[in-house]
């Protein structure tokens, strides 16, 4: 056995050790890839490495080929239906599933399935007295759901809206896929109609097919081929299985609920992953869980063994939810590992730092790039007391700006939006943009790094402008004290309205092309610019930026505590060098402490020689002077 | 308070992963209950119009959040402003009833409440449609509970069956209007203070 090579990525070369000292143990359960019974064609039975363990192939292929298949009254059936793959997986649990004696199946095979732990929701069926106000199960009709199993209906977009697009796009999927054909038999890649498994080199080419849209069949593959995946795969060899066996020992310990307490949040997710898809269902499986739910369980618990440092962290469940969609088991781990490393440091750990690092990372971005976007989420910050406003204006007229008294505050005391905009970086995506903007998403994750989710998301903030607009979001700025009050209560209101916005938004998004056609691919949209080198220099001054201000407040925050009161930063700016007056504190902060966090330089994005950042960075100080000469 | 500008009531719903945080939610909201909740990742919030008083209409604003405890490093920005903080347990899961306490003492130090003797909590045990011999939390102990929290009130609830949730809700609309109402008076009486500050702030800067 050859010693694991401990990746830069991985924080925990102490498991790796532990685990390959570790004699392999006999495995209770399988192993292997999810088996789905009957799903014939597609998983090769145990075939580690097929890669595409539940979008099938060949009902694409059928469909592409005949995109025209989907109009007309039956559409639905033809739409995924009429494949025998597919039709082997519904008909295990379509049509009548609502007959009574069913029900008592179900109820008592929900009962076996769950054990322990996953009582919040196994007596699903025990419902009959409320059933008035109980939404219906979702329906097994083949037709209402796409081609990888979710249903097309949710709550912003009917499944009549998706039939009309689907036409549409399914059009675009085929010639897409034409070309990236062409374009592998270009670069001599064979492939013998099964899906690639080597990609051509990197290049402008490449990346704009990508952006287009990897086929979904072979999804899987290339996302595999462009995050490395085989890198830490053969580096790590049998580590997966190892950690199976770990799990196999743990599932027999003592007190195990008390020694991995991660073990009963997941147990409490899994069937809250996906539960709008067919593979992920509870009841899909009459003879116990769905083999999916049972591979996304390994994953997530083999993952919290591997690095503790994350353990799990919700939103992980739908990364790995996704990941089996369309690569097998191991695989589906390491790309997991992967992302959470590579992609997103940080970002599942325990304290979660890596988020808000993200965030403030995307504040940046919004503020250089979309200021009117900015001027609805710059933060007009209350002090402690959430009574007592006193005010931290970033407002781009006021006459402080420039100081940098406060000019980072914001990376620190994230604005409030950055609940909503987090949960976009933490599941990549998932569960946030309908499925198809969602892949694509992913498509150009794993070619071009997570510059990307920071294109995407600006780019969907970009598209939401007019959504805020719309709203009465914007009241002017108010700059007089007398107009304090009514600032408290509109900054409140905007709040609500743009989260409310920037919630409901990007789930409407059900056409891809709308994201890239319009913006990604617009070269004259400034933040197409933005590279890794950008992010990764960007993500290293939050953090830094973090860092010192957590200090700080920290300081600020305690002396406030011993003077009982919260103590008011006044930050009129106007007491020039005078920084210690700036607190209303007796307590000693230190001078250098002060020092540090009032000198500190707002971001510098990298101009480019193009000069289109520099142009816009000067339109912006325009647009800014000439606001500041109408209101005097 | 004589403002005719809207109200806007802000309430939290805390507690453990998988109490029953967003079907509650969806429940007062919507009168809806679903089976196909995701688990929720950071927050979400949904608004209902509430009336108050017989005339008066006011906002509630009711933010639903991920139980994992990592997050509450997130929740910080938006526990602020909040007007009634919501407990919520599971009756069928002992852990969930312990965190109770630390749930609300969390809540405390990042809202900066101003009197957090005072400030309003309600503590929800939901799930209570389960059959008897799956719960695991007595009435009593729950009541010994709210009643060491500082006569909190207390509600079981069934978010599936709905049992008891409009009057949880009705209760933590009460409190969080109180609470809301007592906020702008000391609001009103701070207020004045802060145009001192900002005066004195731009006298400095003329003499210079």
């Amino acid at each position: 056995m050859t010693k694991a090579r401990t990746d830069s990525h991985f924080h925990d070369a102490e498991v790796l050790e532990d685990l390959y000292d570790s004699k392999p143990r006999k495995l209770g359960f399988p192993v292997k890839s999810p088996s789905v019974p009957n799903f014939h064609g597609v998983l090769k039975s145990n075939n580690y490495n097929s890669s595409v363990p539940l979008f099938n192939a060949s009902a694409v292929d059928r469909l592409q080929a005949d995109p025209g298949y989907s109009q007309g009254g039956s559409s639905a059936n033809s739409l995924n239906g009429d494949d025998d793959a597919n039709l082997s997986v519904i008909d295990m649990y379509g049509g009548d599933f609502d007959s009574p004696r069913k029900e008592q199946t179900m109820k008592k095979m929900d009962t076996l399935a769950s054990g322990k732990g996953t009582d919040h929701n196994t007596d699903r069926i025990s419902s009959n007295t409320v059933a008035s106000t109980i939404e219906t199960p979702i329906r097994k009709n083949v037709g209402s759901f796409d081609r990888y199993g979710f249903r097309k209906q949710t709550t912003y977009i009917s499944e009549g809206e998706y039939d009309i697009w689907w036409t549409e796009y399914s059009q675009y999927c085929v010639r897409r896929k034409g070309k990236w054909e062409l374009l592998l038999e270009k670069s001599g890649l064979s492939y013998a109609g099964d899906s690639p498994t080597r990609f051509p080199a990197r290049s402008e080419k490449l990346k704009r097919y990508v952006r287009k849209g990897i086929p979904a069949e072979w999804r899987g593959n290339a996302w595999w081929y462009f995050a490395k995946g085989d890198e830490i795969l053969n580096k790590n060899k049998g580590l997966y299985d190892k950690l199976l066996s770990r799990i196999d020992q743990i599932k027999v310990q003592k007190n195990r609920e008390k020694l991995y307490p991660d073990l009963e949040i997941i147990e409490r997710d899994l069937h809250r992953t996906f539960p709008d898809n067919i593979h992920f269902q509870r009841e899909s499986f009459q003879d116990g869980e769905s083999t999916m739910i049972k591979s996304l369980r390994r994953v997530l618990v083999a993952f919290s063994l591997f690095n503790p440092k994350i353990g799990y962290c919700q939103s992980m469940n739908f990364l790995s939810g996704l990941l089996l969609l369309f690569l097998d088991e191991e695989k589906a781990f390491w790309m997991l590992v992967i992302i959470t490393s590579r992609y997103l440091p940080g970002v599942h750990n325990v304290n979660l730092e890596g988020v808000n690092v993200d965030q403030g990372v995307l504040m940046l971005c919004v503020k250089e790039y979309l200021p009117e976007i900015w001027s609805y989420i710059k933060p007009f910050y209350k002090t402690q007391n959430s009574n007592r406003v006193t005010m931290v204006s970033f407002s781009s007229n006021s006459s402080m700006h420039s100081k940098g008294t406060t000019k980072n505050e914001f990376l620190y005391k994230l604005p409030p939006v950055t609940l909503c905009t987090a949960s976009w970086f933490m599941s990549c995506f998932v569960g946030v943009t309908p499925i198809e903007t969602t892949l694509r998403i992913w498509d150009c994750m794993f070619y071009e790094e997570s510059n990307f989710l920071f294109k995407a998301s600006l780019g969907i903030l970009k598209m939401s402008e007019q959504t805020l607009n719309k709203g009465k979001l914007h009241s002017t700025s108010l700059n007089h004290h007398n107009q304090l009050r009514s600032r408290k209560v509109s900054q409140d209101e905007s709040d609500m309205e743009l989260f409310q916005a920037l919630q409901t938004f990007p789930k409407k998004l059900l056409n891809p092309n709308d994201l890239f056609e319009k913006i990604i691919f617009k070269r004259r949209i400034t933040f197409n610019n933005l590279d890794q080198e950008e992010i990764d220099r960007c993500r290293k001054f939050v953090k830094n930026q973090r860092n010192k201000y957590k200090n700080y407040i920290e300081a600020v925050d305690s002396s406030q505590y011993s003077n009982g009161r919260a103590s008011k930063y006044d930050d009129t700016g106007h007491n020039n060098g005078n920084n210690t007056n700036t607190f209303n504190t007796s307590t000693p902060i230190s001078d250098t402490m002060i020092q540090d966090v009032l000198s500190s330089e707002g971001y510098g994005f990298k101009k480019g020689i193009s000069g289109v950042n520099w142009n816009n960075s000067i339109k912006e100080r325009v647009r800014q002077i000439r606001k500041r000469k109408d209101k005097e | 308070m004589s403002s005719k500008k809207k109200t806007i009531l802000k309430v939290i719903i805390l507690g453990d992963s998988g109490v029953g945080k967003t079907s509650l939610m969806h429940r007062y909201v919507n009168d809806k209950y679903s089976q196909q909740y995701k688990a929720t990742i950071g927050a979400d919030f949904l608004t209902k119009e509430i009336n108050v008083d017989g005339d008066r209409t006011a906002t509630m604003q009711v933010w639903d959040t991920a139980g994992q405890e990592r997050f509450q490093s997130l929740g910080v920005a938006f526990y602020r402003g909040a007007d009634c903080c919501v407990l919520v347990y599971d009756v069928t899961n002992t852990k969930s009833f312990e965190n109770i306490k630390s749930w609300r003492d969390e809540f405390l130090v990042h809202a900066n409440v101003s009197s957090p003797e005072s400030f309003p909590f309600v503590i929800l045990g939901n799930k209570i449609d389960i059959e008897e011999t799956k719960k695991v939390i007595s009435v009593k102990s729950a009541q010994d509970l709210a009643k060491s929290l500082g006569n909190i009130p207390l509600f079981l609830t069934s978010a599936k069956s709905s049992i008891n949730v409009d009057p949880a809700f009705e209760e933590i609309a009460r409190s969080a209007l109180q609470q809301n109402q007592n906020d702008a008076d000391a609001f009103e009486e701070d207020f004045n203070d802060a145009i001192n500050i900002q005066l004195d702030g731009e006298a400095d800067s003329c003499a210079c």
